[in-house]
Formats: structure tokens, C-alpha cells, sequence
């Protein structure tokens, strides 16, 4: 699969736009310390699972093209599941710069849809491929998270997490499909 | 904190464990030698030979928890377990020609002059035109293994009768009427036509002066184009006969749609083993993936990977497959001699000899589930003979 339907893949999956509407803020803008704390250790993250994807299906005595069908199954579980609520609700936090590891990275940021993509592409294209995939998401956040909230914002970012929640779902559709075709 | 992050890790564990247990079993591939598959596929082929008969019929199958072998037939097994017979001489096991030989006079005595050549059709049935492919494709490959020309003529009448059942948009009709003598109208086999294409394409080999080439490739166009659609299919079917025959056609007769139409085959039947390869049969593995699959139905996905998987020696846009294809044909070759019969669970049966060297699909073991399973690992084996 290209590096477009990737590039779109980790757009839909991850949704920049539930992760900006999701992160502790302080008064209408996300604190920048935490969520730069959770981008790093996302990417780190994914650094791990994608260079460790083979290994870990080796280890589970799972191809790769079965274990797209399952990325699939799950992203279009979990896009459903944006659609129907298209924003997490406020998680509780720790304090200070930790706040970066919880909530940010974990549960925001770092979600079962998104680990189970990144050990699909990890496998099939490789760390450096996974990394630029899953820049775009993570530089939509950033520039998002320089957007303030307001009733509008929140209204305009909550239905296009919706639309990515339903994009998403065709993303994992697409994902099965070629994990079902692929030898 | 632990309030928060309880809910969050649950839904992990638990969603692994379902995808782990529902999705994505693990896909359990023994390893085999060449030797071990060659040696499957001869066990195989010596349980079609004891149950040759005194007419050249094969013994149908085997219902081991009863002890009951079934009163039917079917002409197009019997062709392709000849076929198989032969295959095996071709690999080298010689005294296998002498079972085919004997599973031939069957076909000798009920032979009929159909569509202005010859055709086998078993008592007063009408000319199936799947079982004359095979029965083509078993002499020919007969020819090869022995150099005996003895039986040219009657593969070139057999493919007389193939190409008159061929339609102008390269369909191929299901049946000669004996009534009628005329194919039977707007009557289509689910293999058939594979079967005649792969006959067709085997006749051009050993006949390239003679016209076989040009109905074949029309054929290769109707599968890749018009089949499913036209006989009803919902899908697009995944015809191991067609994968054999485009194999025999090779690359220079292949355009891109009809690679294409490779390449989609090659996904059904990757999807079939590894599919395969996930099935116990026990506990909860039974209730989300089933029984292991009919062995008759298994060894066609690893006949046509086999096939597809030659293919891909010599062209260059199905070598990103190939590293794929050897996988799942290495997994096939294992499930498969794995999971044979052999002597000593033989022995418990009350017909050992109708034991010995099957395959059985819970408790049944027809002729096909031995023929398919012999030609595949015949096929894998310069696989399994290279380094893994």
C-alpha cells in the first residue's frame, strides 16, 4: 500500500482532533510542557513497535497480512466508536510534567487503534515509513494545540473528529480487505 | 490514578486477549523435510492404488466410524486421481504409471465420439467436459513421464471434444448431450472450465503445431473477465484448475489483466492456508475458525499456490509475491504431512488399508482429498529441497 493511504491511515486512526479536545489544559490552550512530554514518548513508542513488529508476530506465530486483517478489525471498532462519541471525556491527571506520561501519552495519544496500526505498517514497511506516517498527526496536534478552545472551536474540531472517526472506519475496511488479497 | 488507568489497561487486556483468541490465532506451520513430503504424497498415492478395482474404478472414500465406503462415483476424480497417479511417475516414483495404467482402462472402455473427437463419459452419462480436461492433462502428463506415444491420438481427439465445447465469448459448456449430440446449452461446472483450460494449455505443449494455444488463451480471457459473473458467482472464485493453467500458458502469453487475475488468485488462496493453518479444532479455536478444512479443499489452495508460485520464477510482476507464496507453501506441506494417517492410527481402523495414507475431513476421506493433497506436495517439493 502507498505511503498516501498510510499517510491518510495515521490521520483517521490517530485524529489529531480528539487529541487536542482531549488534553489537560490550562484555561483555553493545552499546557504545552505535558503534551510536549507525551508527543516523545509516543514517538519513542512507536520507534519500539514498529522495529520490534516483526519479532512480536514472529513470536505470536501471526503473518502480516493476518495481522492486518485484525488492525483493521479494531480500527473499524474503534471508528465507530469515535463516531458515536467523537470526544473522550476528561480524563484525570498527574501532576505537573508527569501529566505528560498520564493522561497525554497514556490514554490520550497512545490508544489500541493506534498500537495496533503501528505494528501493521511496522511490519509491512518498516520504522522509518511508520515514523513519517504518524508525523502527520503528531504536527496537526501541535499546530492544533495553538488553537484556543471555545464553544465554536469545540463545535468545529468535535465534528471533525467524527469525520475522522468515519474515515477511520474506511481505513480499516481498506485494511482488511488487503490483508485478506495478500499473499 | 488507579481508578483512571484500571478501565484503560482492562480494555487492553482484554481486547488483546479477544483479537489473540478470535482474529488472529496463531498460524501453526510444522516444519517438514522434502524426504517427509515426498513420502506423504507416495502413502497418498498407494492408498489410491490398493483401491484400484477390477474395472479401473478407484475405491470412492472411506467413512472410518462406521466402516462404510460409499456406493458413488464421479468421472472427473477419477481423471485427476489418474492424473495424479501419473504425476507421481513424472517425480520419479516409476511404478506409479502401472496404477495409472490401470485407472486408464476404465476410461478405455467408456469412451464416446462427442463434438467431432472423442470423449470419456462413464455408462450412458453425458461427455463431462471436466473430466476430459483432466483426462488430457493426465495423458499428457502420462507422455512426459514415459515418452510414450501410444495414447497421441486419442489426446488429440479428447481435444477436438474440448474446443467444440467452447463458446465464442471462450466459456466452455458443462456437458455433451448424448441425445442431442450437441453441448448442452447455458449448462456451466464450477471446475470444469478451469479443468479444460489447464487441458488445453498441457495439449498445446505437447502439440504446438496443432491449434490448442488460441482456445486456451480465449478461456484464460473468460476466467479472468466474464466467469464469475456469468455463472453466477458472487465472488470471484478461486480456481486452482485456472492457476495450473495459466502457469502452463508462462509469461509470454500473460498480459497484465490476466496477471492481475494471478495475483488476485494468489491472495484466496494465501488467505485459505493461513486460514487453515489456524485451526485446531478444539476448545474455544473450534468455535471461531471451525473444523481444519476438508483436505480435498486445502490441497487445492496449495495446488494453485504451487502453481502460481512457478509462475513467479519467470515473471517479474509476481515476485513481490514469492517470498509470501514460499511461506504459506512451506506452512501447507506441514500441516498436511502432519496431519496424514499414518500406519500405526491406520492399524485402529477396521479397514487399515483404507486408513493408511489419507486424509480425513472428520471421521471422511474421499479419493480427492488423497488426489489434491498428492499433486501439492509434489509440487512444493523443489521448494522444500532448496534452504529454507
Amino acid at each position: 500500500m502507498s505511503f498516501a493511504f498510510y499517510a491518510f491511515a495515521f490521520l483517521a486512526v490517530a485524529n489529531p482532533f480528539r487529541w487536542r479536545l482531549s488534553l489537560p489544559e490550562d484555561g483555553e490552550l493545552p499546557r504545552p510542557q505535558p503534551l510536549a512530554i507525551g508527543l516523545g514518548v509516543l514517538i519513542a513508542t512507536a520507534v519500539i513497535v514498529a522495529a520490534a513488529a516483526d519479532s512480536i508476530l514472529d513470536w505470536l506465530d501471526v503473518s502480516a497480512e493476518t495481522w492486518r486483517i485484525a488492525a483493521g478489525i479494531v480500527v473499524v471498532g474503534a471508528g465507530l466508536w469515535v463516531m458515536a462519541f467523537p470526544q473522550r471525556r476528561q480524563e484525570a491527571s498527574l501532576r505537573g510534567s508527569a501529566a505528560g506520561v498520564v493522561p497525554v501519552f497514556f490514554p490520550v495519544l497512545f490508544s489500541p487503534e493506534l498500537f495496533v496500526v503501528l505494528k501493521s505498517t511496522g511490519a509491512d514497511e518498516g520504522v522509518g515509513f511508520t515514523l513519517w506516517a504518524l508525523a502527520i498527526p503528531v504536527a496537526a496536534v501541535v499546530l492544533l494545540s495553538s488553537l484556543r478552545r471555545s464553544p465554536t472551536s469545540e463545535t468545529v474540531m468535535t465534528g471533525l473528529s467524527r469525520l475522522l472517526g468515519a474515515l477511520a472506519v474506511v481505513v480499516g475496511i481498506a485494511l482488511i480487505i488487503s490483508g485478506i488479497r495478500d499473499v | 490514578m488507579r481508578r483512571l488507568l484500571v478501565p484503560h489497561l482492562a480494555l487492553w487486556i482484554a481486547g488483546g486477549a479477544l483479537i489473540r483468541v478470535a482474529i488472529v490465532p496463531p498460524e501453526v506451520c510444522p516444519v517438514v523435510t522434502a524426504i517427509e513430503a515426498r513420502q506423504a504424497a507416495v502413502d497418498a498415492g498407494d492408498w489410491l492404488a490398493r483401491g484400484i478395482q477390477d474395472d479401473g474404478r478407484f475405491t470412492y472414500g472411506y467413512r472410518r466410524n462406521i466402516d462404510q465406503v460409499p456406493g458413488e462415483y464421479n468421472a472427473a476424480r477419477h481423471t485427476a486421481a489418474m492424473l495424479t497417479l501419473y504425476q507421481l511417475a513424472e517425480a520419479g516414483e516409476r511404478r506409479f504409471v502401472d496404477d495409472g495404467d490401470e485407472a486408464l482402462r476404465y476410461v478405455l472402455a467408456n469412451l464416446v465420439a462427442a463434438g467431432g473427437g472423442t470423449a470419456f463419459a462413464e455408462g450412458t452419462a453425458d461427455a463431462p467436459l471436466g473430466a476430459n480436461g483432466l483426462l488430457a492433462a493426465a495423458l499428457a502428463t502420462r507422455r512426459d513421464a514415459t515418452g510414450d506415444p501410444s495414447f497421441d491420438g486419442l489426446m488429440i481427439d479428447v481435444g477436438r471434444f474440448l474446443v467444440s465445447q467452447q463458446q465464442e465469448n471462450g466459456s466452455m459448456l458443462a456437458f455433451w448431450d448424448r441425445q442431442t449430440e450437441a453441448p448442452l446449452p447455458d449448462t456451466y461446472g464450477i471446475f470444469a472450465t478451469g479443468e479444460a483450460f489447464w487441458g488445453l494449455t498441457l495439449l498445446d505443449a505437447q502439440f504446438p503445431h496443432l491449434d490448442y494455444l488460441d482456445p486456451a488463451v480465449a478461456t484464460a480471457y473468460y476466467l479472468a473477465r466474464d466467469r464469475d459473473r456469468i455463472e453466477g458467482q458472487i465472488s470471484r472464485y478461486p480456481d486452482h484448475w485456472a492457476a495450473y493453467g495459466m502457469a502452463q500458458l508462462g509469461r509470454d502469453k500473460l498480459d497484465d489483466e490476466l496477471i492481475a487475475n494471478a495475483r488476485r488468485l494468489a491472495g484466496f488462496f494465501s488467505i485459505r492456508l493461513r486460514v487453515e493453518s489456524q485451526r485446531t479444532g478444539e476448545g474455544v479455536n473450534l468455535l471461531v475458525r471451525g473444523w481444519p478444512g476438508p483436505p480435498s479443499g486445502v490441497g487445492t489452495a496449495g495446488e494453485g499456490m504451487a502453481a502460481l508460485w512457478r509462475l513467479s520464477a519467470t515473471d517479474a510482476r509476481m515476485t513481490d509475491m514469492r517470498a509470501g507464496m514460499e511461506d504459506d507453501l512451506r506452512c501447507y506441506a506441514g500441516m498436511m504431512v502432519a496431519s496424514q494417517v499414518d500406519a500405526a492410527q491406520a492399524a485402529t481402523y477396521d479397514r487399515p488399508d483404507l486408513g493408511e495414507g489419507a486424509w480425513f475431513y472428520r471421521d471422511y476421506s474421499q479419493m480427492d482429498d488423497q488426489q489434491h493433497n498428492i499433486s501439492a506436495l509434489l509440487a512444493v517439493l523443489p521448494l522444500l529441497e532448496e534452504a529454507p
